[in-house]
């Protein structure tokens, strides 16, 4: 159940960005090509599902950015009659404003930007065994909340193309759980609340189309 | 007729899928281990200054080193029944594994490379930052890091033990009881860790007879001491490992890993920060460690066997880390003074030096460049002849260290 400060606080962002989508232009899709290329690539740690994809309500001058991301994997392993299931969920929504430093109007090719964002994400990483004796859960969920600063290079490659990546440095309230137990009697449960503070470095290359 | 012939077709079809197709329920494996109790202790070993407790002292030591082999390779250990300590350190492998980084219970990737195991009862600090600097309690680190084998509490593990039928008479034999506790399980572990004697490669071989007194490769040098059972170019190797080439200033010591208690910035990278990008805390260890972005200084006994090398696993063979040392050392203010050009001062010896030894990164020491040796194609030979001569074969193959479960 979401606090009804944070509801009104986000039923303000999403009218504010609604309203800047109307008066201004051009609008932009974004996805960060990094999954697709290292899946391109053949790495072998590439995730079943790696996907970030945004939305800008203004591509070349001051606005607001919204952005979500997936990264699912799963897999079961038979670990000679035991059978193991490891699966990993990562979620991050980040919705904030970006201002162009310098002068809109220039035609330049490449340019700053810096941001404010609010931003939620989830990790989560789990894995179940069993076999006829035996059974275990094995679960760290970690959930982060807060607001991030943002400083971007973004470069247009052709009309209607552009190229961005931004550092961030995240202030979050972090909350951890530990669920862990079997079924020989072995549990664990622990919960780690706190402030945390995270430099981000630019590691999402998002292609941002002008729509 | 016809239509019942073809149901009793059908039926023994069906009959026969479900057969082929059903399996028998599989529990976790078992270990099958021989009827007596085999020694765990190495007779040469203290040609080497490895030395057992007595028959006295330690009753129990076989069993005791048995039961920890059990451990060893028990997947059970891990929280998932995943992963093994066996599963990182590979016997074929010198128990190294060959990837640069490993994966735990839950497939997420190590920090670091994991270490083989050379005569660990002989060596004074653990892991790449020498967090630990007692083998009977770091035993049980890994089984309680959350990325590798996942258990939050030992206490969980004790509980899971004592519902294992086959841990019962093995802690019978060894502690006269068959209750698990922690401080057994650490002292089984360490026990068969001790056992794990590796030192009869060819350079063992051929060094031992003259090894009675102390470890004394100066020996050699001038010629006192004959290399019987090494070809030319492994004697040319071990000469050079000890002189020119410098590697014995960290690597000395009988095991080939600095008497095990020493830590260096060996300059991989441009920049000093911690080599693998991780928060790990790299200070601590038997002195301190000689800052924050020194690794230990591992054994290169059976080094050959585990590839790839550093703390990163950077270096996929022996010709990538002899590049390193002849040309790639970086100039970097906290680089180990061993790795210094000293050839380019006057300074010779006195409190000066000292002061650059015990505090690198001071602006004296700065001064001087990386020692560049630049091999010669030769000389690369003659290296590389000489660590493949550190390979204990028998180790690797004794059945006393290999896996007693039915599945690997």
């Amino acid at each position: 159940m979401m606090h009804p400060k944070t509801v009104a606080v986000l039923i303000l962002i999403l009218l504010s960005a609604i309203s800047d989508s109307v008066a201004q232009s051009p609008h932009g899709a974004w996805v960060d090509i990094v999954p697709m290329t290292r899946r391109l690539f053949g790495a072998n740690d590439v995730s079943d599902i790696a996907l970030a994809v945004g939305w800008s309500s203004n591509t070349t001058a001051n606005g607001w950015r919204a952005m979500v991301g997936l990264d699912l994997s799963e897999e079961t392993q038979d670990s000679f009659g035991t059978t193991i299931t490891n699966r990993n969920r990562q979620t991050h929504i980040r919705v904030g404003r970006r201002w162009r430093m310098g002068d809109p109007a220039a035609e330049r090719t490449c340019w700053l930007n810096l941001g404010l964002d609010g931003l939620h994400s989830s990790d989560h990483i789990g894995s179940e065994s069993s076999n006829i004796d035996f059974s275990s859960t094995n679960e760290t969920t970690e959930t982060r909340a807060g607001l991030s600063g943002v400083m971007g290079i973004q470069c247009r490659l052709s009309k209607g193309f552009h190229l961005v990546t931004e550092a961030r440095l995240d202030a979050v309230y972090t909350r951890e759980q530990v669920r862990v137990f079997d079924s020989f009697g072995g549990n664990f449960n622990q919960d780690n609340d706190g402030w945390n503070a995270v430099l981000n470095p630019p590691l999402q290359l998002m292609l941002v189309l002008e729509l | 007729m016809m239509q019942n012939r073809l149901f009793i077709l059908f039926a023994t079809t069906l009959v026969l899928l479900v057969a082929c197709t059903s399996e028998a329920p599989v529990g976790p494996p078992q270990p099958v281990l021989p009827e007596v109790t085999p020694s765990y202790r190495t007779a040469t070993a203290a040609v080497f200054g490895i030395s057992f407790p007595s028959e006295f002292d330690a009753p129990y030591f076989d069993e005791r080193a048995q039961l920890g082999r059990v451990l060893f390779h028990d997947r059970m250990l891990s929280q998932n029944g995943a992963v093994s300590c066996n599963s990182c350190h590979l016997q074929s492998h010198g128990f190294a594994e060959p990837k640069a980084l490993s994966t735990g219970l839950r497939r997420e990737l190590t920090e670091r490379n994991a270490s083989h195991l050379a005569n660990p009862g002989s060596q004074f600090a653990y892991f790449w930052d020498g967090r630990a600097n007692d083998l009977t309690t770091q035993v049980t680190m890994p089984i309680e890091n959350h990325v590798e084998m996942g258990f939050r509490s030992l206490d969980d593990l004790v509980l899971r033990l004592d519902q294992l039928d086959y841990y019962a008479p093995l802690f019978e034999a060894a502690f006269g009881d068959a209750e698990p506790r922690v401080d057994r399980i650490q002292e089984a572990l360490s026990t068969f860790l001790r056992s794990m004697v590796t030192c009869n490669s060819k350079v063992d071989q051929a060094v031992a007879p003259a090894m009675q007194e102390f470890w004394n490769p100066w020996g050699v040098m001038d010629g006192s001491i004959t290399l019987d059972g090494l070809n030319a170019l492994e004697r040319e190797g071990f000469e050079l490992f000890h002189g020119e080439a410098q590697c014995a200033n960290c690597h000395g010591g009988p095991h080939f890993n600095g008497w095990g208690m020493d830590f260096a910035d060996i300059g991989l990278d441009a920049e000093p920060v911690n080599s693998s990008g991780t928060t790990v805390n790299t200070g601590g260890g038997f002195f301190g460690g000689w800052g924050p972005t020194a690794m230990k200084v591992p054994s290169l006994r059976n080094v050959a066997l585990t590839a790839p090398y550093m703390h990163d696993g950077r270096f996929a063979t022996l010709d990538d880390v002899l590049d390193h040392y002849s040309h790639g050392i970086q100039d970097v203010p906290t680089l180990d003074p061993r790795l210094r050009d000293w050839g380019q001062t006057t300074i010779t010896g006195g409190p000066d030096l000292i002061d650059q030894i015990f505090f690198p990164g001071t602006e004296f020491n700065g001064d001087l460049p990386p020692v560049r040796l630049n091999f010669t194609p030769q000389e690369r030979l003659a290296l590389k002849a000489f660590l493949n001569s550190l390979t204990d074969h028998t180790f690797v193959q004794d059945a006393r260290f290999s896996n007693p479960f039915t599945t690997p």
